[in-house]
């Protein structure tokens, strides 16, 4: 009964957005075409990308990959930390893992990853964006490039959101246009801000206001008919249709069943894995999920173990819950991290910053789970095989979903970039 | 093209004993006369004047940063004066709004960021100090730009050095960006090749930055005296290697500040070592060389940063004048009359007025580089007074066309700021709380200064051996807190801060954020308004928008800042909250949020709206409606 009252209110909702949407703001809905053909009626790719969504873990400060992902047992350099195997033969992760390891047959590690920048800020940036930092330009980070490249999927939630992180962190828009900015929600459990009228505001008084307002500018339109205006008029649209979008829904994870939440675990990571997968299943292209506090300079393995357990159940959890509502296959999940931490211990027990090689993990969206791809020396100190550089890294999550990474696209000053710089896909991978 | 002076000379002379702000009425005039000759050459009507109520809220928001206060719309439209638009101007000229408004726009050119820690111990503080004080004394141009690009010594010492420090160990870079800001000269390709499609070379390139290549932004914080010995003492107590650790780098941290450091030093230039060229050969020295005008000499007295600041804002360099000017211009007409601002072509640029640009430019210098007369004599013209154009739209990249001013969205800033000018009317007299920047360099200072590094260490070994359970981070904060007891007595009190701004909190009716965008941190925290709204992320010069998005339309609509504060808590809400029958609500609604009053069809439209017993919602739902429409935010 009391479902189905739920449901009523659904509808009527549904239906009180499309009136404004027609009558207020005067502007129907234009039919999308679906991304996927324009870009393949434009290029011919052999591989046939699954990928359509990308949840994308960025790890900030830095990831001791000798404490996770490319651990070196025996080596006195190790510390107490223990390998544990995992689902897939011949791949083990450290203790700090247990769950993890269960998931690991759908996981590829890159355990040869070098990157050029030692200090976080340009590190940061060039894992986002493919580039080194510089002072005349921004480039644009993955999520803006999906959005621009093969737009939006869902009509009314934004195609590019970054969960616990802000704009000060790399990889947003760029050079593109703002409109590909990522969306910033910095606390999972409360969703999106102002999505909601306040509670004395009755969908009467809003609709009201709205009146008012396309009044206003109607009265005006005659003398500012442009397309900038409109820009805004459309994004009233869009701001009103969400309000009362059945998709706003994605953004609350309350309505998770307590088994989902148990499943994610009580952490912040956790639930912006959680608000991840409702996003994703509402076809949101590109989800990043900031898990930071990983420059370990003191007292490494303590904080390494305090940091890896909400990775390790979320990210578990992501790969177990996608894979059982039959996503996994066309969400690419990738777990980056600016650089490695150095094998020696310093004097505080902690790592420092060793961006000669690192680890990085890519699972989903059509990647062989169960493989490390790479190899570094008994030390973790050095790349002995397979060097991968942080823009191959990037080009392989491009490849993955589709988008051309050897095309050349131009800013507006004329200069040219690439989705991924100079990388070149690892294509074995898949 | 023949210069414009002689003419100019005549005028200026002729009124050379009254005083400057009738000598720049003068210098309207012949700008008037241009955009009269332009008319014609483009073989258009002039333009309407503007009615009192659009030229007063466009000026507001273009010189005070800010749409008027219902009282400063009613007393301009009230007076009778002849005059009254130029004394509005002079008197938006002197006031604390003008600082607000032009740091805002400094801030997005210059980058000044005041979060991030290396921001804030890296001197921007001081920039953005040094910056709005710049403004206040109505600096001449050419001495500001002079004053950064020469600038030297810690922060505190000298607040342009900042200028350096925004481009902390990237000398190349901070070439490039000085010549886009201030020569509108693009040359940042060249850093790793000859420019495509203009003439910078390479070479030119690395010529140009070995003036200030040797201008260092950081020192080693082991150079100096104080932390050395602060270090030597540590060493020689009795804590042991643990705690020593955690008070090292407690003390790195405190003591970072003393790190930046403007100096110059010998330190040269060599070409790359892929560079492919056959002028030059790789990883060769540099000599200093500029790309255009006369070289300027290099001496023992003289560095070369002084030699380059020469070369820079001489009278000789047309593109100093040109490029600030143009820039002006923009401000207050909506675009350049050459468009990009800061991407003019080495030669043959294309201004939309030619004459004017020119006559700008050769203006500049004979009032002083005076920003405020240059501001005065623009807003005064008949090009400032006329019309916007409907179909003509402020876009990044078009030039100015004459006869079609565009209209604008505000900016970020404007948007708060005249948000917060219809919440809280002493919007421009609330100063800004305590600042943690600032007090933390002013604390490293008081310490260095009063105590000696042997009692310091002593305070830490008394704190050790107390607390010796506690874990590190709580050992940290217990150190910084006892050092921050000390310089107390001294007038700077860190530890204070929370206090004041809780008793803030408590006898203000609002809270300590609720103040000019220029007072508060920029870039802000993530979902603040200014953010939504597209200000500078302070990362790249200009790079502040006002594109459209859907958060911004959820802030007007749903956020507590408009349904809880001013639909609530403003001038406004108190006035139809006092009164419903007021038969002033509705021009005071209108005025008060578009600074005019109604139209016979607007009145004729809300008052049907009325119901016969009016309520506090309706005029809420009203107040709300016209602000979430785009003559709210827009600019005519």
């Amino acid at each position: 009964m009391i479902e189905s009252l739920k449901r009523a209110d659904e509808i009527s909702r549904r239906k009180f957005v499309g009136y404004l949407a027609k009558s207020c703001l005067g502007v129907g809905l234009a039919s999308t075409i679906h991304p996927f053909q324009k870009i393949f009626a434009a290029q011919d790719i052999p591989y046939r990308p699954k990928a359509r969504n990308v949840i994308y873990i960025y790890l900030s400060g830095g990831l001791s990959h000798i404490d996770s992902f490319d651990t070196k047992p025996g080596q006195e350099i190790q510390g107490p930390v223990e390998s544990i195997k995992t689902s897939a033969d011949d791949l083990m992760v450290s203790q700090y893992f247990p769950n993890l390891a269960k998931q690991m047959d759908k996981v590829a590690v890159v355990r040869s990853m070098f990157s050029n920048q030692g200090a976080h800020a340009p590190g940061t940036y060039y894992m986002h964006t493919s580039y080194p930092e510089r002072g005349t330009i921004k480039h644009p980070g993955l999520g803006a490039w999906v959005s621009n490249i093969q737009g939006n999927t869902n009509s009314t939630l934004p195609g590019n959101i970054r969960i616990n992180g802000g704009s000060n962190m790399p990889g947003c828009a760029g050079y593109l246009d703002s409109k590909h900015n990522p969306l910033f929600i910095g606390n999972p459990s409360k969703g999106l801000q102002n999505s909601k009228s306040p509670k004395a505001i009755t969908e009467e008084r809003l609709k009201n206001r709205i009146e008012i307002a396309n009044w206003m500018d109607h009265n005006h339109h005659d003398k500012y008919d442009h397309k900038e205006l409109k820009a805004y008029t459309e994004a009233y649209q869009s701001a009103v249709k969400l309000m009362s979008s059945e998709d706003l829904k994605a953004f609350d994870i309350d309505s998770e069943p307590p088994v989902m939440h148990e499943l994610y675990g009580d952490s912040k990571f956790g639930k912006g894995c959680l608000l991840a997968r409702r996003l994703i299943e509402n076809d949101v292209r590109f989800v990043e999920i900031v898990h930071g506090g990983w420059d370990t300079h003191n007292d490494n393995f303590d904080r390494v173990e305090e940091l890896s357990e909400p990775l390790d159940i979320g990210l578990s959890a992501l790969l177990i819950d996608l894979e059982r509502r039959g996503l996994l296959d066309q969400t690419l999940i990738a777990v980056g991290t600016e650089f490695g931490r150095s094998s020696k211990l310093n004097a505080t027990g902690g790592r420092n910053h060793h961006p000669q090689a690192f680890s990085c993990l890519l699972a989903g969206g059509g990647i062989q789970g169960g493989q490390a791809y790479g190899k570094t020396d008994e030390y973790g100190a050095n790349i002995t095989e397979n060097r991968v550089n942080v823009p191959d890294y990037n080009a392989t999550i491009a490849y993955a979903l589709g988008l051309p990474t050897d095309k050349v696209f131009y800013s507006p000053e004329g200069r040219p970039f690439q989705v991924a710089g100079s990388g070149q896909p690892l294509k074995v991978l898949f | 093209m023949n210069s414009i002076l002689p003419f100019l000379l005549i005028v200026l002379l002729s009124f050379s004993l009254t005083f400057a702000s009738e000598e720049d009425l003068a210098i309207t005039e012949v700008l008037d006369s241009m955009s009269s000759k332009a008319y014609k050459n483009y073989g258009i009507k002039p333009p309407p004047k503007t009615t009192d109520y659009t030229f007063l809220r466009r000026v507001y928001l273009d010189i005070a940063g800010r749409i008027p206060t219902e009282a400063e719309v009613r007393s301009f439209v009230n007076s009778n004066q002849s005059n009254k638009r130029s004394l509005l101007i002079d008197h938006l000229l002197d006031s604390p709004s003008y600082v607000s408004n032009y740091y805002n726009k400094w801030a997005d050119i210059l980058r000044i960021r005041t979060t991030g820690r290396i921001s804030q111990n890296g001197g921007n503080y001081h920039f953005s100090k040094w910056l709005k004080d710049a403004l206040q004394s109505n600096m001449p141009y050419n001495d500001m730009v002079w004053e950064m690009v020469t600038s030297e010594g810690h922060p505190w010492e000298n607040g342009a050095t900042g200028f350096f420090f925004r481009d902390f160990g990237m000398p190349l870079d901070h070439m490039a960006n000085t010549m886009q800001v201030f020569l509108g000269t693009q040359i940042a390709c060249a850093q790793c090749h000859n420019h495509p499609y203009e003439k910078w070379t390479q070479k030119d390139f690395y010529e140009l930055s070995a003036f200030t290549f040797g201008t260092k932004t950081g020192t080693n914080l082991f150079k100096d005296d104080y932390y050395k010995s602060l270090r030597n003492e540590m060493r020689k107590s009795s804590l042991n290697d643990k705690q020593k650790q955690v008070w090292n780098q407690t003390m790195r941290q405190l003591f970072d500040p003393l790190r930046y450091k403007v100096e110059e030093t010998s330190s040269s230039l060599k070409l790359p070592s892929n560079y492919a060229y056959k002028d030059a050969k790789a990883d060769s020295l540099v000599q200093a060389h500029v790309p255009f005008g006369e070289m300027p000499e290099i001496t023992e007295k003289k560095t070369p940063a002084v030699a380059f600041a020469e070369w820079m804002t001489s009278t000789k360099n047309p593109r100093f004048s040109l490029m600030a000017t143009n820039r002006v211009f923009s401000w207050m007409m909506g675009s350049g009359l050459i468009e990009p601002v800061d991407n003019i072509p080495p030669e043959d640029y294309e201004s939309s007025m030619p004459e004017l640009s020119k006559f700008l430019e050769e203006v500049f210098p004979l009032i002083d580089y005076d920003l405020k007369r240059l501001i005065r004599i623009l807003a005064n013209s008949e090009l400032y007074n006329s019309q916007s154009h409907p179909k003509q739209m402020a876009t990044k990249g078009k030039p100015f066309i004459p006869g079609k001013r565009s209209i604008r969205r505000m900016s970020a800033e404007q948007a708060w700021d005249s948000l917060m000018t219809i919440l809280r009317e002493d919007i421009d007299l609330v100063q800004p709380g305590p600042n943690r920047t600032e007090l933390q360099y002013e604390a490293v200072l008081a310490l260095v200064e009063n105590y000696n590094p042997t009692q310091l260490v002593d305070q830490a070994v008394e704190f050790f051996d107390e607390n010796k359970e506690i874990g590190d981070n709580k050992q940290k904060q217990g150190i910084r807190k006892i050092y921050f007891n000390l310089t107390k007595e001294f007038g700077v009190d860190i530890n204070g801060i929370r206090k004041e701004l809780k008793r803030r909190t408590k006898v203000e009716s609002f809270p300590p954020n609720f103040i000019r965008a220029s007072e508060l941190p920029s870039p802000p925290q993530a979902g603040h308004f200014l953010e939504t709204f597209g200000q500078s992320d302070r990362d790249l010069i200009e790079n502040s928008n006002q594109s459209a998005s859907i958060p911004q339309a959820l802030e007007l609509l749903n956020s507590s800042l408009i349904n809880y504060r001013i639909l609530h808590q403003s001038k406004l809400a108190k006035k139809w909250k006092s009164n419903l029958y007021d038969p002033d609500l509705m021009d005071s609604i209108f005025i008060t949020l578009l600074s005019r009053i109604p139209t016979s069809k607007e009145m004729a439209y809300f008052n049907q709206m009325l119901p016969s017993i009016p309520n506090n919602s309706i005029f809420e739902d009203i107040t709300s409606g016209i602000i979430n429409s785009k003559t709210f935010l827009f600019i005519e």
